[in-house]
């Protein structure tokens, strides 16, 4: 019937529409520093079969194949991009950028995962306590937890995480601490909670922890940052193919609705 | 009543089911690797020469009229997808003839058949196996194993005849089949075709894998549209007909019915 013709144009526009929200949001963080695209994955859904394979047809040819007539589709999900994003100098001593794999480690509320968010965006800043936070809206801290003391000057940020600088009255340099990342198996598996931030899900498997610059992570750049890999041209394209797509799939709500208005009028006289 | 109606029914009902057909087309013409659906129908025989011997009376005027439209099974599409480059590590696009094979896991497990997908979007599932990333299904390699993946490798690449490498070691090679007879590919879902019978030849040495890339839809949107017209058209007339073949109907039993 056309009602499948009907629902299935639907299943269209829906998917669309969820594609559409996806770039939105892509090009809404094209600035936002340590930001990953996402990219929304369509999938064929269910096929309704009408005719059997192996069955005969009246002229007693065997169909080797059936009729079958597809229901539409969905996005199965939206998988996220991790490439690299573009170094940004900023001079910043907590401006921190991952040159390679890893994810920054912060103590996000306890309720939400187990507690530690992981983040590309590397732009550090200290609180009132001295301790190291992220500057965003939440300032969340670090972990492993580093604080500096109050007249620390010359702070120096190693390529393998390695937090020194100056104290009065000291001639060389003092170590305040260590900075550890964070790498998973299957990054796409995270899951975004705003803020910049990732946290684990079952699919992207338990943290791998260890120093930068060792046994695969990447290394860290002082005074540079990451920014937003979103590549505005390809979104954009991308804007424009799901807009028509979502077009096409009014057209066919139009034809099924004349159709079934014909089918309607049928026994009207 | 009138035979005239009957074929016009015929004609708006297998209308619909093509309507069908090309909503799904249009709905999936985003879907990595999707191939398009071809519903094609032919005339159908009058039910006296479609079972001979059926019959005892036949009407020679009748069985020259024919007995409507038919589906013939349908068919998919199996022609080359654009390759569009996406950067992606675990994106791969097949170009020249073959598919990648997918486990067999949920219905007819213990089958022969085979899963097969165009759909290159992969992804490394929780355990480290390279998976589907759009239903999760694991991608099988040359000897119809899983592919497991380093897990503290970040860096995967697949050349262009389908081995992973990881590093310097070669992890595993892709499965990459032709069916022996693609007509009997049956679209199961979810990005998969099932093979029924999964008899494969191993693909020819011009089909290349392409790392970073993934094959667009294979749906035309202006022959697709041009169809959607082209078979709302053809329902409006059927049903006209059945209409006017109705008012026939109606006239006569108006001339003729009075009697008395």
């Amino acid at each position: 019937m056309s009602y499948i013709a009907l629902n299935t144009a639907a299943t269209g526009m829906n998917a669309c529409s969820t594609s559409l929200d996806v770039i939105a949001n892509n090009l809404a963080n094209a600035n936002t520093t340590g930001f990953k695209s996402s990219r929304a994955n369509f999938e064929d859904l269910f096929y309704q079969e009408f005719a059997q394979p192996g069955i005969q047809s009246g002229d007693a040819i065997q169909r080797p194949t059936g009729l079958y007539v597809g229901l539409g589709t969905q996005v199965s999900g939206t998988q996220l991009d991790f490439r690299q994003g573009a170094a940004e100098s900023t001079g910043k001593p907590f401006d921190l950028m991952i040159e390679g794999d890893g994810f920054f480690q912060l103590q996000i509320s306890p309720d939400v995962g187990d507690g530690i968010g992981y983040t590309r965006a590397g732009n550090f800043t200290l609180n009132q306590e001295g301790q190291i936070v992220l500057a965003n809206s939440p300032g969340w801290r670090l972990e492993p937890e580093i604080t500096l003391p109050e007249d620390a000057s010359n702070i120096n940020v190693s390529q393998d995480g390695v937090v020194t600088g100056n104290v009065p009255g000291q001639v060389d340099p003092v170590e305040f601490g260590t900075i550890l990342l964070a790498r998973f198996i299957n990054p796409t598996g995270l899951e975004t909670i705003g803020n910049n931030t990732y946290i684990p899900t079952e699919a992207s498997g338990e943290p791998l922890e260890a120093q930068p610059d060792q046994e695969g992570f990447g290394a860290l750049r002082q005074g540079f940052l990451e920014a937003s890999n979103v590549d505005p041209v390809t979104e954009l394209v991308s804007l424009i193919k799901t807009q028509r797509t979502f077009e096409m799939n009014s057209q066919v709500i139009q034809a099924s609705n004349e159709t079934l208005q014909n089918i309607t009028n049928l026994a009207i006289r | 009543m009138n035979y005239g109606f009957h074929l016009a029914t015929t004609g708006a009902i297998t209308g619909m089911r093509r309507l069908d057909t090309v909503a799904n087309n249009l709905a999936n013409a985003t879907t990595v690797g999707f191939k398009s659906d071809l519903l094609s129908m032919r005339a159908r025989l009058p039910e006296n020469l479609e079972k001979p011997g059926h019959y005892a009376d036949t009407n020679a005027l009748l069985d020259g009229l024919g007995g409507g439209t038919l589906f013939d099974p349908a068919r998919i599409d199996l022609r080359q997808g654009t390759i569009r480059r996406t950067g992606g590590k675990l994106d791969v696009a097949i170009e020249g003839e073959g598919f990648l094979r997918l486990e067999n896991a949920s219905k007819g497990a213990g089958s022969r058949d085979m899963l097969l997908t165009r759909a290159g979007a992969l992804a490394r599932g929780k355990d480290g196996t390279l998976v589907l990333a759009t239903s999760g299904a694991a991608v099988l390699d040359a000897d119809g194993k899983k592919i497991q993946l380093d897990m503290d490798e970040a860096d995967v690449r697949i050349d262009e005849q389908g081995r992973v490498l990881q590093g310097e070691d070669e992890v595993a090679r892709l499965a990459v089949v032709v069916p022996g007879d693609a007509r009997n590919l049956v679209k199961e879902g979810r990005d998969a075709m099932r093979l029924l019978g999964g008899r494969v030849n191993t693909a020819p040495d011009a089909t290349i894998v392409r790392q970073g890339h993934l094959e667009e839809s294979t749906v035309d949107p202006v022959l697709s549209l041009a169809e959607l017209i082209k078979v709302s058209r053809g329902i409006e007339f059927a049903t006209r007909l059945m209409q006017a073949e109705d008012q026939a109907t109606g006239r006569l039993i108006q001339t003729f019915g009075r009697f008395g």
